[in-house]
């Protein structure tokens, strides 16, 4: 009995593969998280209601008009945060390097700001004009990023000028952030203070619908990338052996995460520490590669937003809080701990 | 058809009418955004059931005292309808403009009145706000009446070599001045005295030098100001104060930033009061010399 139990603990309950069972489950966490979040909020709406069909018009009206849409944003934008934190780390075979941390979510928050400024009114200062400033502004800073990580090659220098050229860019975005601010009139300068902390309150159909479905392309871009990040591991040169085009790789994960990130800034704000916090934690779990890493920490960016989202409506109901303001306080501590045990290692 | 079957079927039609809407009115639930709007139901005497507001409405004391819905530029759709509202009646600079559009989409009528932030938009905005509760009489009357204020104001003579400064202040922040293109240089203006930082723009802090340049004679706050501040010594020990005619002569005019700086239905009368307060002020200041 003994033996057999003990056996039977390496034996897996269903006959599927681990990447199977863990990306299933991280799904109907998800699924769980959705659950909650569409049924909490400042109105009680009971789902049950809502599927027997006894729900009244209004409730119905408020689950579709304000919920549904956001919450399929706040899962768009978890697990693209998420997902191009964990590509960003493997492209730069750096733990620490993250939307925000490198200054990606500051540039493109910066252009956004900047263009809504110079075009606030006009015809360009529309939506779409929005998405692109944020995906130029996520770019120009990811090449910029990009450029000092191959001067500096691997190494300990290089991690560290990285982290100090994300500072740097945060800083300048800060200050310029803070002259537009200066210069803004009083309507610009209340449309700004709007991305001040991500908040995902602004979710609208027509807006939805266009970021799941630019999403939805980076995320794939990623998850096509996956085999190539995992041979990347093994040093530039190794790869480059094994058959591996590293330039390539390095413009399609640029591209992808640039837009899913600068898309997401220009929606949402900047909503921190998503990207660095959910690949961690799932990497100590499930390892490093990234075939099952990328689509488990987009799940996972996912569930977090989606949890983090719901409480930031319901805590302080009716007010809410600011959901970038929850992700960051959660993400800060952690990231200092990380910082303490790196030292203790060295 | 003889005339007075045509009469009594029109009076019988006016009658449904009227009391159809009349009862429409009287059965929905209203929150309004923005003190000006919330100040111009008062004024009108709307007679609707108003049962959230948002931060900015401060007056009358029966509409503060009503639950919030949260600060009028941040708003979110569900603490609007955690209320059960009918309808909004919001000021134009109410948002963010998602959140307008979430609330119409789930049924909630939402009407915005957009109102520039000048004086002559007052009366435009009495008419409009009288409009959607159904009280046109009452609405050209007081919208006439205040037009006439404006127009009194306007026809005095200026005050010349007054020099005024503005001083916004709200706590944990630096006091900041007015220069132009802010509504208490448009009310400084109104009045017929000089801004002595109408040079400058927006709400700025501004150096100790640039106190003693500029010399302002007079210096102007509300009382949550002031009070923010740590009462009127605290205001005459800021940098640079003592270098200004003002702050030597210690000249300062307390006014109601609500009702002065709002644009609202009380403005007129507050303009009125600060003309007198500034006659008053300089006025003895010459006797006394």
């Amino acid at each position: 009995m003994i033996t057999s139990a003990s056996h039977d603990r390496y034996r897996p309950l269903l006959p599927l593969s681990r990447t199977a069972r863990v990306l299933s489950g991280l799904t109907l966490a998800l699924l769980i998280a959705i659950g909650w979040g569409s049924a909490s909020g400042a109105l009680g709406v009971s789902p049950w209601a809502l599927i027997n069909g006894s729900a009244d018009e209004l409730s119905v009206q408020v689950w579709w008009q304000l919920r549904l849409p956001r919450l399929l944003l706040g899962v768009a934008v978890g697990a693209m945060l998420a997902g191009s934190g964990a590509a960003m780390q493997g492209l730069f075979r750096n733990p620490l390097a993250d939307p925000t941390l490198l200054g990606l979510a500051s540039g493109a928050r910066l252009f956004v700001a900047l263009w809504i400024v110079l075009f606030q009114g006009s015809a360009a200062g529309s939506l779409y004009g929005q998405f692109a400033a944020g995906f130029l502004g996520a770019l120009s800073v990811c090449l910029v990023v990009f450029g000092i990580a191959k001067r500096q090659g691997g190494g300990s220098a290089a991690v560290m000028s990285l982290l100090l050229a994300g500072l740097a860019i945060n800083t300048l975005a800060g200050a310029g952030g803070g002259v537009l601010a200066f210069i803004a009139s009083d309507e610009q300068l209340r449309q700004l203070s709007l991305w001040g902390m991500g908040t995902l309150t602004n979710a609208l159909w027509r807006t939805t619908a266009i970021a799941l479905a630019l999403i939805a392309v980076a995320l794939w871009l990623l998850i096509r990338s996956a085999r190539e990040l995992d041979l990347l591991q093994l040093g530039e040169s190794t790869a480059h052996a094994a058959g591996l085009d590293a330039t390539r790789l390095k413009r399609r994960v640029v591209v992808a995460t640039s837009l899913g990130v600068g898309l997401c800034v220009a929606l949402t704000g900047v909503i921190g520490f998503l990207g660095l916090l959910v690949p961690h934690c799932l990497r100590l779990w499930l390892g490093p590669g990234h075939r099952l890493l990328l689509p488990a920490s987009m799940l996972g960016g996912a569930l977090l937003l989606v949890v983090a989202d719901t409480l930031a409506r319901t805590l302080g109901a009716p007010a809410e809080i600011p959901v970038g303001l929850l992700t960051s306080l959660l993400g800060g501590p952690y990231f200092l701990y990380l910082l303490m045990r790196r030292n203790r290692a060295c | 058809m003889s005339t007075t079957r045509v009469a009594r079927q029109s009076l019988a039609a006016l009658l449904v009418g009227w009391l159809t809407i009349g009862g429409a009115l009287a059965n929905e639930r209203w929150v309004i955004l923005g003190g000006d709007i919330a100040e111009t139901i008062a004024a009108l005497g709307a007679d609707i059931e108003v049962v959230a507001r948002d931060d900015t409405v401060l007056h009358p004391p029966e509409m503060a005292a009503l639950p919030s819905v949260g600060y009028l530029r941040q708003l979110s759709a569900e603490s609007v309808l955690s209320v059960a509202p009918d309808r909004v009646l919001a000021a134009g600079h109410s948002g963010p403009k998602e959140v307008l559009e979430q609330l119409e989409a789930v049924g909630v009528t939402v009407d915005v009145i957009e109102a520039p932030a000048d004086l002559s938009s007052i009366a435009e905005k009495v008419r409009t706000v009288a409009q959607h509760t159904q009280l046109q009489q009452e609405g050209d009357v007081l919208a006439a009446s205040l037009s006439a204020t404006l127009e009194r104001l306007a026809a005095l003579p200026p005050l010349p070599g007054t020099r005024a400064m503005f001083i916004l202040h709200h706590s944990g922040l630096t006091p900041r001045v007015a220069g132009n293109d802010t509504a208490a240089h448009t009310a400084l203006e109104a009045v017929g005295i000089d801004n002595a930082f109408g040079n400058m723009a927006g709400y700025q802090s501004v150096a100790a030098e640039a106190l003693a340049k500029e010399a302002p004679t007079l210096v102007i706050m509300s009382q949550r100001g002031l009070d923010a501040l740590g009462g009127e010594n605290a205001l005459w020990q800021l940098p640079g104060m003592r270098l200004t005619p003002a702050g030597r002569e210690q000249r300062l005019i307390v006014i109601d930033d609500q009702a002065l700086l709002g644009f609202g239905p009380r403005t007129p009368d507050q303009l009125f009061t600060l003309r007198q307060n500034i006659e008053a002020l300089l006025g003895t200041e010459q006797v006394s010399r």
